[in-house]
């Protein structure tokens, strides 16, 4: 009986009348032409590039560390670490500080579009993405009338797993 | 801060007072910090009449923090901890500087905040020591900042014997190593650029030498520039730079960018 119950219940969020419900806060931000998402709860802030350390020996995908009021943060080159292909960044680039776990950690982005509301249940990555190490970065896809937009899994994307 | 004040408003009796309890007439404040392991340890002490605890006790149950059943079942270590609690103070009369109920409590969490731990030994009539406990994390260090190409980088005075100015022509080679005589000792040179694979921007004919040692291997880093030496707060990097030996932490210099700390042990080997 329990487990019908459940099953009717994931039925329902499927349903239409249950997507009232849904409602994901998401920050969306640009890589190259693409937009992707973080929940809003786990971004602290956005600012703009600053001065960047290079910090020789770490993973590649690590830009370096920033000075984030007066502790030193690191920043993951976001493009570098999804494997797409690198352009430069330019003056829309952005920081978007993220809380994950007890890490703080800096993630540049070349572009922060806006904070969106994701109406409908997020589409499985597994669908739709084909290359099996980017999958794990991704924790679904939101779909806001046809504008797509990735939503990240910040726990493997950080390493903190 | 506070806690010196405490120990000059509650700690040090009267002049007279003391002469009565046969201590000289001038009370004694410490203060002595030191390296413990991984912590940084200051106390605070003083040769004033100490914390009673049995006053602590009853100034407890007064303000209603403890019940007498409570305070009774303490024992006295336990029962002096209570001045670490919001609201409490024992002094009879509220001075300028203190007797207000607001400061150990502060104390403690602000020590509390930065990782640290907070303990009071005391002895009536004998004086009391506040020992504070900070972890490293937090330690300041001399350093020497140096440039290397468009980066900054500082290495602890701690390290450093000597820091001179060289030409590229007084670098010689032995069996293929780059050494540098100096003062009839040959020591052998590490070029940071290349070392560190910082991105080569220009040229320099002009360079400098900082000779450093860890145990008994010296080397000569070889830098663009020595920027001055300066106290730096060494600040960990954190999980994500986790198995990074190269580096003991980093700083954040007055301008407010980031400048690593080299980890001269790790280099030289």
């Amino acid at each position: 009986m329990a487990k019908d119950s459940a099953t009717n219940k994931i039925k329902n969020v499927l349903s239409d009348d249950a997507e009232e419900t849904f409602s994901l806060q998401v920050v969306a931000f640009k890589l190259r032409d693409e937009e992707y998402g973080v929940n809003i709860f786990q971004v602290q802030e956005i600012n703009d590039m600053s001065d960047i350390t290079r910090v020789p020996f770490a993973a590649s995908f690590i830009k370096g560390v920033i000075n984030q009021r007066g502790s030193v943060m690191p920043v993951i080159d976001l493009k570098k670490r999804l494997g797409i292909e690198e352009t430069p960044y330019t003056e829309t680039a952005r920081i978007v500080t993220v809380i994950v776990g007890e890490l703080q950690v800096g993630m540049l982005v070349d572009a922060v579009t806006e904070v969106l509301t994701i109406r409908s249940k997020l589409v499985d990555p597994k669908k739709t993405v084909s290359d099996r190490a980017m999958e794990k970065f991704l924790s679904g896809i939101g779909n806001i009338d046809g504008r797509l937009v990735t939503m990240l899994n910040l726990e493997e994307i950080v390493g903190a797993n | 801060m506070h806690l010196l004040r405490n120990s000059l408003d509650h700690g040090i009796e009267m002049p007279d007072e003391r002469e009565a309890k046969g201590k000289p007439r001038i009370g004694e404040v410490g203060l002595i910090a030191r390296h413990e392991g991984n912590n940084v340890v200051i106390m605070v002490t003083d040769d004033g009449k100490g914390i009673d605890a049995d006053i602590i006790r009853r100034k407890a149950v007064e303000k209603g923090l403890y019940s007498q059943e409570e305070v009774d079942q303490m024992d006295d270590a336990d029962a002096v901890r209570i001045v670490f609690l919001p609201g409490f103070s024992t002094a009879e009369k509220i001075s300028d500087i203190s007797g207000r109920g607001v400061g150990m409590d502060v104390v403690r969490s602000k020590i509390e905040s930065l990782s640290g731990q907070v303990d009071v030994e005391t002895h009536v009539n004998e004086g009391s020591v506040f020992k504070i406990k900070l972890p490293l994390t937090l330690a300041i260090i001399q350093a020497m900042l140096v440039q290397v190409q468009d980066e900054m980088y500082a290495i602890p005075l701690a390290s450093i014997d000597s820091t001179l100015s060289i030409q590229l022509s007084d670098i010689s080679t032995v069996q293929n190593n780059e050494v540098i005589v100096l003062r009839g000792e040959i020591i052998p040179i590490i070029r940071m650029e290349e070392t560190l694979m910082v991105p080569h921007t220009k040229d320099t004919s002009e360079l400098f030498v900082v000779v450093v040692h860890a145990g008994e291997a010296k080397a000569g880093i070889v830098v663009d520039k020595l920027i001055g030496q300066q106290e730096i707060v060494i600040k960990t990097l954190g999980n994500l730079f986790m198995g990074l030996k190269m580096f003991s932490g980093a700083t954040v210099l007055g301008d407010g960018r980031v400048a690593l700390i080299l980890d001269v042990a790790t280099m030289l080997n």
